[in-house]
């Protein structure tokens, strides 16, 4: 029995200090198992709880965007999409949260514009990008993942950075990466 | 006018409408599978509430609290208390006056902030309160 990768993966995510990572297909009943055990995971190892709060919220949106990406491609394509990944992990005192998923490749631009536009903005103006979403008579699905987004790139502080691989002429696998600062430098552990 | 309740659940908030007393309450966690779903219903219940006080003509010294406790609320849900703040707006404008009290956990400061964005979109006064333990 070949069960080295198992013991593999684990040292992997000890050496990254993985806290939660699940790959599997991301619907609504997997969304709430890892808010809640994320939620129980933080609520005993991190205390500071405005930290606490933003890992909590940059979580569900981005969990919910991997629901929303795969939806639209079993949509087209009749078919549950590939895998997809998510990980929290810890570096020093910040927590960083990764995503992976499949998209379609027509949808690579529209995401790399709007995240190099939030990226560009300064507090005041993603606060005022948000206000403008929010006041918006319109609410498509793509206004729907700017605000999602957006609110990411309030609550988080931080740049966000992404990568996408070409899978093949229809589709890439897309990579969103978050940090969300800790600058409270004591914790329970 | 009838009262609008809806018990808590760990997605959705619970929601406590009691015009007979001028209460009116959100409260909780809003990240709904279907948000329109749940909060079309709020705002049509606000909207006949709104219809109601047109013809009830209501004392101006009276005045309307609506209370948001939230602990967690989605990006998509904050489209929807857009919507209702924009309807309880238009009670005030129109009919009397109305004040929005924003709670929130003490250090979590994105609630608050998110309070914020929401009075910078209309003139209803907000008032904030921070909560030890909500």
């Amino acid at each position: 029995m070949n069960d080295e990768f198992v013991y593999d993966i684990l040292q992997v995510m000890e050496r990254n200090n993985v806290l939660l990572a699940f790959t599997g297909e991301f619907d609504i009943r997997v969304v709430n198992a890892l808010v809640n055990s994320a939620r129980g995971k933080l609520s005993s190892t991190e205390s500071n709880l405005s930290v606490q709060k933003k890992v909590y919220n940059v979580m569900v949106e981005s969990l919910e965007s991997i629901m929303r990406q795969s939806a639209v491609i079993e949509e087209q394509a009749g078919t549950t999409p590939p895998f997809s990944i998510f990980t929290l992990h810890k570096k020093g005192n910040d927590y960083y949260l990764v995503t992976g998923n499949y998209i379609q490749t027509q949808r690579v631009d529209d995401i790399k514009n709007l995240i190099d536009k939030i990226n560009t903005l300064d507090k005041e103006g993603q606060k005022k990008m948000y206000r403008e979403i929010l006041a918006n008579e319109e609410f498509s699905e793509k206004e729907s993942a700017a605000l999602g987004m957006i609110d990411i790139a309030i609550k988080s502080e931080s740049r966000m950075q992404y990568d996408f691989k070409k899978i093949d002429k229809d589709h890439a696998f897309y990579v969103f990466q978050v940090r969300i600062h800790n600058n409270y430098t004591y914790s329970k552990n | 006018m009838t009262s609008f309740l809806i018990e808590a659940t760990d997605m959705t908030p619970g929601i406590k409408f009691l015009p007979e007393k001028l209460e009116f309450e959100i409260s909780g966690e809003s990240r709904p599978e279907n948000v329109r779903k749940f909060y079309e219903p709020v705002l049509e219940w606000l909207e006949s509430y709104k219809n109601h006080l047109l013809t009830a003509k209501p004392n101006h010294a009276e005045k309307l609290i609506f209370k948001f406790k939230f602990q967690y609320f989605n990006s998509t849900s904050a489209k929807f208390l857009t919507s209702i703040i924009g309807k309880l707006d238009s009670i005030k404008e129109e009919i009397m006056p109305v004040e929005i009290e924003w709670y929130y956990d003490d250090p979590d400061i994105d609630m608050k902030n998110s309070g914020e964005e929401f009075s910078k979109m209309f003139s209803v006064p907000f008032r904030f309160f921070s909560t030890p333990n909500m």
